[in-house]
């Protein structure tokens, strides 16, 4: 019943307030997800800011992969899965069926779990995304693969060897050169699937800065279940818990005076 | 715990000894042919035609035939194959249909080789009148050997890992620019590595092309692909059963063997080294 | 889930409650001392804060500790922060005692100016707030915290009262018996601040336990 409030105050003022839609980027209604017979994602109401990073946390299955890509239609390759209700990216439902699913993923990017670097060089891993999308002129992609490694946080450390190979590069730079590949195609909203569960402190430092800068010209979401990296680097935090949307507010309200028990209990590990 | 260390003893000495067993018969194979056939072997041998009636002479056109086959065999069944190959892994969806298809497939590689022939001879020969040529000969070893490329195709394939595919879908590349960009490039050598092998197998078959492509004999060199050609094995049976200078034809025939053999050996020898090539360079 | 953490959220609890003990008896010794005009005890108290500052400097130490080692979130951060606070609150109370002892010094060799009667009975709202106080940090009770902040007007009027008829009525008019009325004067003044003190740590203990902030705001005290 509680939860149901919280929906319906979000749904209120969603209506009640056009400017207060403009705020935000992208945000679901009612979204529900199968995998075959399993109800992996229950009825999330959520809607994500503009230029604000927003941390999806929660235990093991509890949905937060699932519900991260259903934001750009991963889901429809990676696993299959049925989904009702709407996600919007500016007002447009990602599902409708006149959609473009390859320019929703454009718009839409994301950096996976592993890094995973093409096996071709540096600059050919960052250039894909932009050679896929027709462009060809040599100067253009050079002037973009500069920008977009510049802004991963990478171009000093490579710019000297943009012809090797990036599987040689350590950990750390190949993720922050697939958060570069991503960038290279102008997203708007990047997606984030759990970026530095493979990394050292340092190299997640080094992404947890980048992130922050990122959302300056980006909107970010970010699963995570570092609860102290969501604490560090979002705004905004989602705590799903058996496919529901427990709780939803401001990062700092989560972790310092959550509304909710259940949320309490598992910030401060004291689950099961 | 003696108990213990003899059974183990006795169960290690077994299949030591099946090994040993495989080994010897592999070199028992090797060492008869070399004795009998390296009398003959010389430049000459593999350079010139055959005259006298097979008696005397070399072995040039069938070498050429095996090599035109076996060529017209892959240029016909690789592309075939991997596109078949991207078909079930990339683009079908996976259910039961898709696994009578590859149940098929798997079959047809233990369809009996004269069959083929046979099949050959109905398909190419007549029904579509390229007559005994390197052309129907060539066919028919295709798809002898398309099971063996469909199936080395879709384990290169599988073996891509997804991550590659969903970073470029993520990037906003269709599937066609994902299959072709990502997944081909890095699937390519484990294709070819398994077609060379299937043009080993291609190369030392004598049935397929018995009734398709094989000259008994002839003194001409093939001047295109509907011209009948010698090729290796058939040349061997031909030296072993007809004729009539068996004491002349023997020692030929032997030599002849020696020659292919150490071609399929020398082929499958070059598919392992790219194989491992391929696999020191992966690191994902 | 009984965690290893919540052992040591358990310890620095004790250690709060020792504190807050000592705290209290020192504020309850300076006001018998003041009482029997007892040299003695009140030199105890001197004595005895000794023990107190050291404790605190305990309980700060265990408190960034566990900050530091276990990045406690929601309520465990709460408990931590508002200890810490509730910690620095108890050893200025335990500040004030000594100075009252202090004053007593001054009082216990000279005549009495008058029977106590209004200053006992504010250093029974002092007594009280702060025992309240405590109750409701041990037994996470907002609304006993709240109760207490309830009372601070009434020792504010005391303490007003108390120190209007000292100066109108001895400080103007008495040279000779100014210094003891001053000395009352500022043991009236040390039992209001205790009284603030013990505010502060009630408004602390409402947000441990509900999470909302009345601090400067008491109007929110009226909610819920």
């Amino acid at each position: 019943m509680v939860k149901m409030a919280i929906n319906m105050d979000y749904a209120e003022r969603r209506n009640r307030d056009l400017t207060f839609l403009k705020r935000f980027k992208m945000s679901t209604t009612n979204l529900n997800i199968w995998y075959g017979a399993v109800h992996a994602v229950k009825n999330i109401n959520l809607s994500i800011e503009k230029n604000k990073v927003i941390a999806i946390i929660g235990p093991s299955g509890c949905g937060k992969s699932t519900f991260l890509r259903s934001l750009n239609r991963m889901n429809d390759v990676i696993l299959k899965s049925r989904i009702e209700g709407k996600i919007l990216l500016d007002e447009k439902n990602i599902y409708d069926t006149d959609v473009d699913v390859v320019e929703i993923r454009r718009k839409i990017g994301m950096v996976f779990q592993k890094s995973n670097p093409f096996p071709k060089s540096i600059f050919e891993n960052v250039a894909y995304g932009l050679r896929v999308n027709g462009i060809k002129d040599k100067n253009y992609l050079e002037q973009k693969i500069e920008r977009s490694l510049k802004d991963a946080a990478l171009w000093k450390e490579v710019e000297d060897r943009l012809d090797s190979l990036a599987l040689d590069l350590s950990g750390g730079q190949q993720q922050r050169l697939c958060i570069a590949r991503a960038l290279a195609v102008e997203p708007e909203v990047v997606l984030f699937d759990e970026p530095c569960s493979a990394l050292d402190p340092t190299a997640t430092a080094k992404i947890e800065e980048l992130i922050q800068e990122l959302k300056k010209k980006y909107t970010i979401v970010i699963v995570t279940h570092n609860m102290q990296q969501a604490a560090r680097i979002s705004d905004f935090t989602a705590f799903f818990m058996l496919g529901e949307l427990i709780e939803f507010d401001k990062t700092d309200k989560i972790f310092t005076a959550p509304s909710k028990k259940t949320t309490e209990d598992y910030i401060t590990g004291r689950f099961g | 715990m003696r108990l213990r260390k003899i059974k183990e003893f006795i169960g290690f000495g077994i299949v030591r000894l099946a090994t040993i067993i495989i080994l010897l018969a592999l070199f028992a194979i090797l060492y008869f042919i070399v004795i009998r056939g390296i009398k003959v072997v010389n430049w000459q041998f593999l350079s010139q035609m055959p005259h006298s009636g097979m008696t005397a002479g070399g072995i040039l056109p069938a070498i050429l035939g095996t090599f035109y086959l076996t060529m017209c065999a892959i240029c016909f069944a690789f592309p075939l194959g991997v596109a078949a190959a991207i078909y079930l892994t990339e683009y079908a969806k996976q259910g039961k249909l898709i696994r009578i298809i590859r149940i098929g497939v798997s079959n047809l590689a233990g369809v009996p080789s004269v069959v083929f022939g046979l099949f050959g001879l109905a398909v190419f020969v007549k029904f579509f009148g390229f007559g005994i040529s390197i052309l129907s000969g060539g066919l028919t070893l295709g798809i002898l050997i398309l099971p063996t490329i469909i199936r080395s195709s879709e384990e290169a394939l599988l073996l891509v890992p997804h991550s590659f595919r969903w970073a470029s879908l993520a990037l906003g590349a269709s599937k066609w620019q994902t299959i072709f960009k990502v997944v081909l490039p890095n699937a390519v050598s484990g294709m070819l590595t398994g077609s060379i092998l299937g043009i080993g197998r291609a190369a030392g078959e004598t049935a397929p092309i018995l009734f398709t492509a094989a000259a008994f004999y002839t003194t001409k060199l093939p001047c295109s692909i509907f011209n009948e050609v010698q090729a290796l094995p058939y040349h061997i049976y031909a030296l072993m059963t007809e004729g009539v200078h068996p004491k002349a034809q023997v020692p030929i025939a032997y030599g002849t063997a020696l020659v292919l053999i150490f071609l399929v050996l020398g082929i499958n020898c070059i598919a392992i080294i790219m194989r491992n090539r391929f696999r020191r360079r992966q690191k994902w | 889930m009984e965690r290893h953490f919540d052992e040591e959220l358990k310890e620095l609890k004790k250690a709060l409650l020792k504190m807050a003990t000592l705290s209290e008896a020192a504020i309850y010794k300076s006001i018998e001392s003041l009482k029997n005009q007892d040299k003695k005890l009140a030199k105890d108290i001197i004595n005895e804060d000794r023990n107190i500052d050291e404790l605190e400097l305990e309980i700060e130490e265990k408190s960034i500790n566990l900050l530091a080692l276990r990045q406690p979130m929601a309520r465990d951060l709460r408990f931590i922060t508002t200890g810490m606070k509730i910690n620095a609150e108890l050893e200025r109370i335990a500040d004030l005692a000594v100075n009252i002892a202090q004053q007593v010094f001054e009082l216990a060799d000279k005549p009495q100016l008058k029977p106590l009667k209004d200053i006992p009975k504010l250093a029974a709202v002092a007594r009280r707030m702060v025992k309240d106080v405590i109750d409701s940090f041990v037994n996470r009770d907002g609304n006993l915290a709240k109760r207490a902040i309830l009372l601070d007007p009434e020792a504010d009027k005391l303490k007003n009262l108390i120190c209007d008829e000292l100066i109108n009525g001895y400080i103007m008019k008495d040279c000779i018996t100014a210094p003891q009325a001053i000395s009352l004067f500022l043991i009236a003044r040390h039992l209001e601040r205790i009284c603030d003190h013990a505010t502060n740590i009630a408004e602390d203990v409402i947000y441990m336990v509900q999470s909302r902030v009345v601090k400067h705001h008491p109007e929110k005290l009226q909610d819920k």
